[in-house]
């Protein structure tokens, strides 16, 4: 049983980079919270965890992966679809924050455009962890973890500049 | 080149595993003494770093803004198990029954705003800052901060809820005037100070234990009721009985509220109470969710409550032991006001309110009633759950 101490403990570590893990995941929050927490109240209930860390983020995955995931991905794309008005709103030249604004919305969308397993494993990674508990909480070989790693960060950045170059050709249509 | 001859090219994995320092030590020692002499690893190491720093960049760009630190306040019980002020379930639970009493009409543009469909996420930052608004401009509010950083209760939608609870009693009380003063009716509960209104929001926020929230919610609401008329509205009986809704898939999230949760029945005795029987769940979600119960024929028992934004009717029947039925809950634009007792309570029902007990009875059929106010509501939710009954927590 995972004493209250100690999910205390990995509370005080985990639980910042597990919300900030979701709420990329997710591009929603108040759902990275919900689930955060719920991830928590099963690690209570769990009589052992042996890789702490991977065993919170894969169960926090599958959580988001369960049914709230329709969820989600429906309020995403409200969100994508009121980012990229408000991105194709502007007709001052862009100020620094809805550069930001633009940039979010083309980096949700890259992040959006990775497969599962790629995502999962690239904002893992960026949340830390170790190859092996990436390997862990996804089920891979250890010895995978770099080739999916090396592929989401290729089709991520791929996707991204796409997106970019696609943007900038858009305005510069529009402004001759 | 001298490399190609030895064909240990390391594949772009390797590359991504040895800059992100996962190799073990022979292993980037070959690749490092490798890239060392390939003219074409060096360029493919340099381009990997670039997607590495670049990949890192775009995943920060995703970050809306700091994700603040959250305390883990709910476990810290043990300093608030000793003193004799502490807050058990059962009090926050009577203090948010005591919240729903005094806030009874409220927040229709809140939640409506909440929930306009076309732009959700944009409505929802508005309706953040307006609560921060409140919460700066009163001490009662203010009171809600801290408090609503505890993991349990922590969704930014709870003090929002509670913030707006607190507006708008303390708009609503001279208007409504309901009554003289009274307290809580907390067993064990302390005296009292002049307004009779427990001084829970004088303990040290970083105790807050996990269903603090809510008897702060009931201080503060009364404070602001006291403060502004002079008078607080519910003189709530003890009597409860408890329940743990469970359900075979309990990875939902439903409305709002995550599975299990427990919930607390209780009767009022205020005068002013039209519904006469309030329900509190003391689980999960600690006092953000509030409603209505009632008896109906049949020893079937009906739930009405909400979770901020969503409606939730059940009527559960007895099955052995236990009370099974199903949640029913959507998304709403309604006012806490509309969230009405479904089936309203007979007056039979009502006397025996608080001495509910499950029942040996067959089980029965499962009858779901939709509040006519929730029609206009959009996406239903349903879930098979089974009610156990449990002590009430202590």
């Amino acid at each position: 049983m995972v004493t209250p101490e100690r999910l205390k403990t990995l509370f005080d570590t985990y639980h910042q980079p597990l919300v900030r893990f979701l709420s990329r995941q997710t591009g929603d929050r108040d759902l990275a919270e919900e689930v955060a927490q719920e991830t928590f109240v099963r690690a209570l209930k769990q009589e052992t965890i042996a890789s702490e860390r991977s065993w919170l983020f894969a169960v926090a995955m599958n959580l988001v992966r369960d049914e709230a995931r329709k969820d989600a991905r429906r309020r995403r794309r409200l969100e994508l679809m009121r980012d990229e008005a408000e991105a194709e709103s502007v007709v001052q030249p862009a100020s620094t924050s809805m550069e930001r604004d633009e940039e979010r919305a083309l980096a949700r969308q890259a992040v959006e455009a990775l497969a599962d397993r790629d995502r999962d494993a690239l904002l893992m990674r960026e949340e830390g962890l170790s190859y092996e508990e990436i390997a862990a909480a996804l089920d891979l070989s250890v010895g995978s973890v770099g080739t999916t790693l090396s592929r989401a960060r290729r089709r991520l950045m791929e996707a991204y500049e796409a997106l970019q170059s696609a943007g900038s050709a858009k305005r510069g249509e529009e402004e001759s | 080149m001298k490399a190609e001859f030895e064909g240990i090219h390391p594949d772009e994995g390797t590359i991504h595993a040895w800059l992100d320092g996962e190799l073990d030590a022979p292993d980037a020692a070959r690749v490092e003494a490798h890239v060392a002499t390939c003219g074409s690893c060096a360029e493919r190491v340099a381009e990997a770093r670039g997607l590495i720093a670049g990949a890192s960049r775009v995943v920060g760009l995703l970050d809306e803004r700091p994700v603040p630190l959250l305390r883990p306040t709910v476990l810290a019980t043990t300093a608030a198990k000793r003193s004799p002020w502490r807050v058990t379930p059962m009090r926050s639970a009577i203090a948010a029954l005591l919240l729903v009493a005094a806030g009874l009409t409220l927040t229709r543009d809140r939640i409506a705003m909440e929930f306009t469909p076309a732009v959700p996420t944009a409505a929802g930052r508005m309706a953040d800052s307006a609560v921060l608004a409140v919460a700066e401009g009163k001490d009662a509010a203010a009171t809600l901060a801290p408090s609503s950083s505890a993991p349990q209760v922590g969704r930014p939608t709870d003090s929002v809820f509670a913030s707006a609870v607190a507006k708008r009693v303390a708009q609503d009380q001279p208007a409504r005037g309901v009554g003289a003063a009274h307290g809580i009716a907390i067993p064990d509960a302390p005296p009292t100070p002049a307004a009779n209104v427990p001084t829970l929001n004088a303990e040290p926020a970083r105790e807050v234990s996990r269903g603090q929230m809510a008897a702060k919610l009931g201080a503060a609401t009364a404070d602001a009721a006291a403060d502004k008329a002079k008078s607080s509205v519910a003189q709530v009986a003890a009597a409860a009985t408890c329940y743990r809704i469970t359900s075979t898939d309990t990875t939902r999230l439903w409305g709002g509220v995550v599975l299990p949760m427990e919930i607390a029945l209780a009767s009022t005795a205020a005068p002013s109470d039209s519904n006469g029987a309030r329900l509190a769940i003391t689980g999960v979600r600690g006092g953000g969710t509030i409603g209505s119960w009632s008896r109906l024929p049949g020893d079937r028992l009906s739930l009405s409550f909400r979770a901020l934004g969503a409606t939730t009717v059940a009527v559960l029947a007895p099955a052995g032991q236990r009370l099974a039925g199903t949640l029913s809950s959507r998304q709403s634009t309604l006012a806490l006001s509309e969230v009405v007792v479904t089936g309203a309570a007979s007056p039979v029902a009502r006397s025996r309110a608080d001495s509910l007990a499950p029942r040996a009875v067959a089980g029965r059929d499962v009858s779901l009633r939709r509040d006519s106010a929730s029609a206009r509501t959009a996406e239903e939710r349903r879930l098979p759950v089974v009610a156990t009954p449990i002590d009430c927590p202590q």
